[in-house]
């Protein structure tokens, strides 16, 4: 037993010291770092690699990463078309974020042959390379991307280029249009011909709408659109042979749960809004407060997939979390109170919060709120402004956007949009859902609001009165008998003698 | 003699061992200054949760009982257990339990009936806490969700477990010093590791500390595997994190698991005192 025990004080000791050493070296490596950061660039050593090269969708948008030899296992999202690349570039060991980096303009060799995808050891799938290219006609973070292949990657990426060169025409007649129109304004002001303000704004060119279209060039690489599973993934070259450290093990994941998160902006903190995302989860609230809760639709997967997804070079640590993961917003029902600049009737100037939606469907969805088993009066999705305070004292007011522009704040769009809960002092608790016009609630966008009582820092404390109340009792009754007890054999044996 | 009348014996001396066990704990001041100090230790958790609404606003969560009722839980199962091991070694130690043994007390009455008086404690104590919470729910304002009560449940089969690796660690101890030692050696490095897992594994691969930790990272990232499957801490903690997401298959596991656990432990309890002997 002793010995056993001096085995494990001895590895911990071991731990403590290695834990020393490591903060000296630490140390040491700070002060190397700051005097070689000027030439570290000229120091890296590139080296040519086979490479693979994705485009993973991470559930709002393609991201581009590249996997190196050191990197074992790839993840993409199931169901949906992700592009692996086999590549041949130049790697270079970064020191300064601790992974390797790509010269992909140095070096950029497609390389021929066939992706091969096992499952369980037999041959499930076997891709060759194609052309393809991903679009977001809406642009990039604000509508759904489109990935095209073949022909119709070259064919899309056309198009694109033709409407690039639309809108540059566009850009250079309005700039045309406006040196015109400022000099015969001029000359217009001078010759005394300009009466109202009207004169002016009537003749002034509009401004061509932002170029949002967005679109890669045409690349070469594998689809793959997989259901769930763990592959093992090879690239067998034009001779049939097996391409060097292009065996990998290819992870397909899917989310565990999809649900409604929100935003949650406390009236007297808007600039630091809180997130609620795991589905019936409580709001933990102050009273006499006004809260404003902007849903988002969202999808929960494996910590450790989607971060390497995402980072696939990230320290592959064992870790059974899960995270929540932010994609569609939320968007006004009545789209008529919505209105672009160019629309006779201007409401605001500028553009609403992009990205796709989780009313796209045209459902308009509604607060449902509940209070102490009673239904109450639904809430409305609305926008609101903020407006600062005059002055230099700091403060802001939160006014719905009807009244801001009322009050004469018209040349910006909303701040945000919410739903408004305004927490009362005799409210107790609150359970709210998101509720269409077809009357059924969304699934995973309940939440309960707990208003939370001040209560003083001591009162707590009182808790504490039962353990110690019970102790005494219990420690004070057996003393009690023990002594009865005593008392009783003291007097037997007074007795016995 | 029959088995059954074996059994019957087993179990009426494994019922006075639970009752001498069980009154000199509840009769005994340490019990309720542990548990005061727990329910301080979640008292002062819950304030600084209410001082942070009260400053904030707003605090979502799933549940604001959840983690120092874990907390509360934790030093209170270790305490029973560390009592576990501490009375099984001191009597072997003081030759009481040998003496014990020449009377109708055998392995299995002795395991069975110290293991149960400190498990009855703990079911008590739960309701205590569970007493506490409420009060502390009114006066905070807080209302106790019904995955609090599945939490309780969940914990009533760890802490069980936890109790079972204390008798398991005292019957094949030698003396209280070792038993204590080994013990708290093993309670120490489960929470240490855990801890110091959790702490490394938030370095950032930018930080200067990245390089020279990541073979302890590694390190401790396998030994964390492995505890995750054994210890009762990273069950409840599991266990928790997975009802609160809804995952009740997960949650039903890990009760069945601990229990499967409990009853290994007893049961080498058992067998380990048979081999190591009464004797110091």
């Amino acid at each position: 037993m002793r010995k056993f025990i001096a085995a494990i004080l001895l590895s911990w000791l071991g731990l403590m010291s290695m834990d020393t050493d490591v903060r000296i070296v630490a140390a040491d490596n700070h002060d190397d770092d700051k005097r070689d950061l000027p030439g570290l660039v000229d120091k890296t050593e590139k080296r040519e690699e086979f490479v693979y090269g994705v485009n993973a969708y991470n559930g709002t948008l393609y991201q581009g990463v590249f996997h190196p030899p050191s990197v074992d296992t790839i993840y993409l999202l199931a169901d949906t078309i992700n592009i692996i690349s086999p590549r041949k570039t130049l790697i270079y060991y970064w020191a300064v974020t601790n992974e390797y980096k790509a010269d992909f303009d140095s070096m950029n060799e497609d390389i021929p042959g066939t992706l091969e995808i096992k499952l369980k050891g037999e041959l499930v799938l076997t891709v060759e390379p194609t052309d393809y290219v991903i679009q977001y006609p809406e642009g990039i973070t604000r509508g759904a991307a489109e990935v095209y292949l073949g022909g119709a990657a070259q064919r899309k990426y056309g198009e694109w280029e033709e409407a690039l060169r639309i809108y540059r025409l566009d850009v250079s007649e309005y700039y045309e249009a406006s040196r015109n129109w400022r000099t015969d304004l001029t000359e217009r002001v001078q010759s005394g011909k300009v009466t109202s303000e009207d004169d002016v704004l009537v003749s002034q060119p509009m401004r061509p709408a932002d170029f949002l279209y967005s679109s890669t060039k045409v690349f070469r690489g594998v689809p793959l659109n997989l259901p769930p599973g763990e592959y093992d993934i090879q690239m067998r070259n034009d001779a049939g042979k097996i391409v060097a450290d292009s065996v990998k093990k290819l992870v397909v994941f899917q989310s565990d749960r999809v649900g409604v998160g929100y935003t949650v902006i406390p009236e007297d903190k808007w600039t630091t809004p809180e997130q609620t995302y795991n589905p019936d989860e409580m709001l933990y609230v102050r009273s006499d407060n006004t809260l404003y809760l902007d849903p988002f639709f969202e999808s929960e997967y494996n910590e450790q997939y989607f971060t390497h997804l995402e980072a696939p070079q990230a320290p592959n640590f064992v870790n059974f979390d899960w995270k929540w993961v932010k994609e569609e917003n939320f968007k006004i029902s009545d789209p008529s109170r919505w209105r672009r600049s160019e629309d006779a009737d201007v409401t605001f100037i500028g553009e609403r919060r992009p990205g796709p939606h989780i009313n796209d469907e045209g459902i308009a969805y509604d607060m449902q709120v509940v209070e102490r088993d009673m239904l109450q009066n639904p809430i409305e999705f609305e926008d609101y402004m903020v407006r600062q305070n005059p002055g230099k004292a700091l403060g802001y007011e939160i006014l719905e956007a009807m009244e801001g522009l009322s009050q004469g704040m018209r040349d910006r769009s909303p701040d945000f949009s919410a739903f408004q809960i305004i927490v009362r002092r005799s409210i107790q608790d609150l359970e709210v859902n998101l509720q269409g016009d077809d009357g059924a609630i969304l699934s995973g966008s309940g939440r309960t609001v707990d208003v939370v009582r001040g209560s003083g820092s001591t009162d707590l404390f009182l808790a504490l009165i039962l353990p110690i109340v019970l102790g005494i009792v219990m420690v004070g009754y057996r003393r009690y008998s023990l002594k009865i007890h005593r008392e009783k054999l003291a007097s037997a044996s007074i007795e016995n003698s | 003699m029959s088995d059954t009348s074996t059994m019957y014996k087993q179990i009426q001396t494994a019922l006075t061992i639970h009752r001498r066990d069980f009154r000199i704990a509840i009769f005994g001041p340490v019990l309720y200054i542990v548990t005061t100090i727990s329910i301080a230790i979640g008292i002062v958790i819950i304030r600084n949760y209410l001082n942070y609404i009260e400053s904030n606003g707003l605090y979502p969560m799933p549940d604001l009982f959840s983690f120092p009722f874990r907390w509360v839980i934790i030093l209170t199962s270790v305490y029973l257990a560390f009592s576990a091991v501490v009375a099984i070694a001191r009597e072997r130690e003081s030759g009481a339990m040998e003496l014990l043994f020449y009377g109708p007390v055998d392995n299995v009455s002795y395991v069975l009936g110290k293991y149960s008086a400190q498990l009855t404690v703990y079911c008590l104590l739960i309701i205590l806490y569970l007493i506490c919470f409420f009060i502390l729910s009114n006066i905070a304002g807080v209302q106790i969700p019904a995955n609090f009560y599945m939490m309780m449940l969940l914990s009533l089969f760890t802490g069980a477990y936890l109790i079972s690796v204390g008798v398991f660690v005292s019957t094949m101890s030698k003396s209280v010093r070792s038993a204590t030692l080994v013990f708290i050696t093993l309670i120490a490095s489960t929470l240490l590791i855990q801890a110091s897992q959790a702490w490394l594994s938030n370095i950032a691969p930018e930080s200067d500390y990245y390089n020279p930790v990541l073979l302890l990272q590694q390190l401790l990232g396998w030994v964390q595997v492995v505890l995750t499957w054994l210890s009762p801490f990273s069950y409840l903690n599991y266990g928790v994190n997975e009802m609160l997401r809804g995952n009740m298959t997960a949650f039903l596991r890990v009760i069945g698991l601990s229990f499967v656990f409990c009853i290994t432990f007893i049961f080498s309890s058992i067998i380990g005192l048979k081999i190591r002997g009464v004797r110091q």
